[in-house]
């Protein structure tokens, strides 16, 4: 176990997370089944009164989610120094590979903590969408979809944070990494992906998709948000919601070929973990893209599953405003990495 | 006034996007060269510069970094500069001497070659840190 300040605020997040998930994991089912029963307006008023309950906790739930992504990086960066021949977070992420001991887990956890922590983000997000319609209603007609919202956002949560928590204690000080940096990755010239997108050719190429995926999906996103108090159609969100598939894929492929190679200016290098040491404020860019990414998905479930007839006056509006965010996050970061990108 | 509150946050975002690479940019002026191939700080000292078919310069912190980096062009180099570790000035490989010995020159790349301009030095380090002289095949950058 490495103890340093971004370990143990982890470590406490995670203890915290841990209690959160289990607790409104619970009282999500007892809320839940308890709303089944209650047919008489005393038992509504009861179920309500608890509910405040629950959704304060799962408020914290989200924004302890939301905390612990960035500093789980933060963390994987403080620990870059703690072994001689690890240059980089992806060093780190090899710490344990091919061990026979606990640290034999270590890899394996970090990846599962990788995909975890932004299905969280998201799902929080979600939850939090519908919770907003919600309180716009005079009868809650959402609260169900709301405590079955909260069943896999507890159970996530604080599977990850046990994850997490182990990842932190199992210790870790013996265990050499088999290769030193990202440059036995890069040996490998394939980077799991097909040779054809990864050559010095395809560069042109892979530029292009990116940015004009990513034009088309903000073209698309400003015509859709164009008129006040309309959203797009069903087909039309979910054309979006596929442009937006397209484009963070294009755009994972970009960062890791062309973006981090140029802003690191080591065209050898394809390792998106050194933005964060090397180059933070592409990680800003990187953020804001994300954020755009998930404001999208988010402005799908209000209009999919945030529908009924008491959010129909406002519903539209909503999505709207929810696309518009999309809108914004989309063109300030793929401004910031262009500007990033031309004075690298 | 609404549309006051648009331009200015406009205003703002586009200082936020634009300032935030220039800022980036300003911090890291001083930075040294990396080495092209795992990004590490170049020492000077074990320094090794390529100059491709093409006559472009390439950067690396070792020896080894070089000589992967090499593999993988198409074309051979056109000349390989080392540094001598004793002196700190560039020489042409073909008039180095390297020593491979139980120093490695940085930990991520655990390059164990040396280069030296003196056949006396690269003798001084092959005897205190239990090297050999690299001969024949075993050079780098043949």
């Amino acid at each position: 176990m490495i103890l340093n300040s971004y370990a143990v605020l982890l470590a406490f997040v995670g203890v915290l997370r841990l209690a959160l998930g289990l607790l409104v994991l619970g009282l999500g089912v007892a809320a839940w089944r308890g709303r089944a029963r209650s047919a008489t307006a005393e038992g509504r008023d009861a179920l309500e009164d608890r509910s405040y309950l629950v959704f304060l906790l799962a408020l914290l739930l989200v924004g302890l989610n939301l905390v612990s992504w960035p500093l789980l990086y933060l963390l994987l960066q403080s620990y870059v120094p703690e072994w001689p021949g690890v240059m980089c977070i992806y060093g780190v992420t090899q710490i344990g590979t091919d061990s026979l001991g606990p640290a034999r887990h270590l890899p394996g956890l970090l990846r599962l903590l990788q995909v975890a922590k932004p299905a969280l983000v998201f799902l929080g997000g979600a939850w939090f969408v519908l919770y907003l319609l919600n309180r716009r209603t005079a009868t809650g007609p959402l609260l169900n979809r709301l405590f079955v919202a909260l069943l896999p956002l507890g159970a996530l949560a604080a599977a990850e944070a046990s994850a997490e928590l182990a990842y932190v204690t199992i210790p870790k000080k013996e265990e050499l990494p088999p290769g030193g940096c990202c440059v036995e990755m890069a040996a490998d010239t394939t980077r799991f992906l097909p040779p054809a997108l990864t050559d010095d050719a395809a560069r042109p190429w892979l530029s292009a998709a990116f940015y004009g995926t990513n034009l088309a999906l903000i073209l698309g996103l400003f015509v859709a948000t164009l008129r006040p108090g309309t959203a797009p159609g069903p087909r039309a969100l979910a054309l979006l919601l596929l442009g937006g598939l397209a484009a963070l894929a294009t755009g994972a492929l970009f960062l890791v070929e062309v973006g981090a190679p140029t802003l690191l200016h080591l065209p050898e290098h394809h390792c998106a973990y050194d933005l964060v040491g090397q180059a933070p404020e592409a990680v800003a860019a990187v953020t804001l893209y994300v954020a755009g990414c998930f404001f999208l998905g988010w402005a799908g479930v209000a209009n999919w599953f945030g529908r009924c007839r008491e959010t129909e006056p406002f519903l539209a509006e909503t999505v709207r405003g929810l696309l518009r965010l999309s809108l914004t996050g989309y063109a300030a970061g793929l401004a910031m990495l262009f500007v990033e990108l031309a004075l690298a | 006034m609404k549309g006051a509150r648009f331009w200015a946050l406009l205003l703002a975002g586009a200082l936020v996007v634009v300032g935030l690479p220039l800022a980036g940019k300003w911090a890291r002026r001083h930075d040294g060269p990396r080495c092209e191939l795992d990004g590490l700080k170049i020492e000077p000292l074990y320094r090794v510069r390529v100059v491709d078919a093409g006559g472009a310069d390439h950067l690396f912190c070792c020896v080894r970094c070089a000589r992967r980096w090499a593999d993988r062009q198409a074309n051979p180099p056109q000349v390989v500069y080392v540094t001598d570790e004793a002196g700190g000035r560039e020489v042409e490989t073909g008039a180095a001497y390297f020593v491979q010995s139980l120093v490695a020159t940085n930990p991520v790349t655990g390059n164990r070659v040396h280069a030296f301009r003196d056949r006396a030095d690269a003798d001084a380090h092959a005897r205190a840190f239990r090297g050999a002289m690299l001969t024949g095949e075993e050079r780098p950058f043949r």
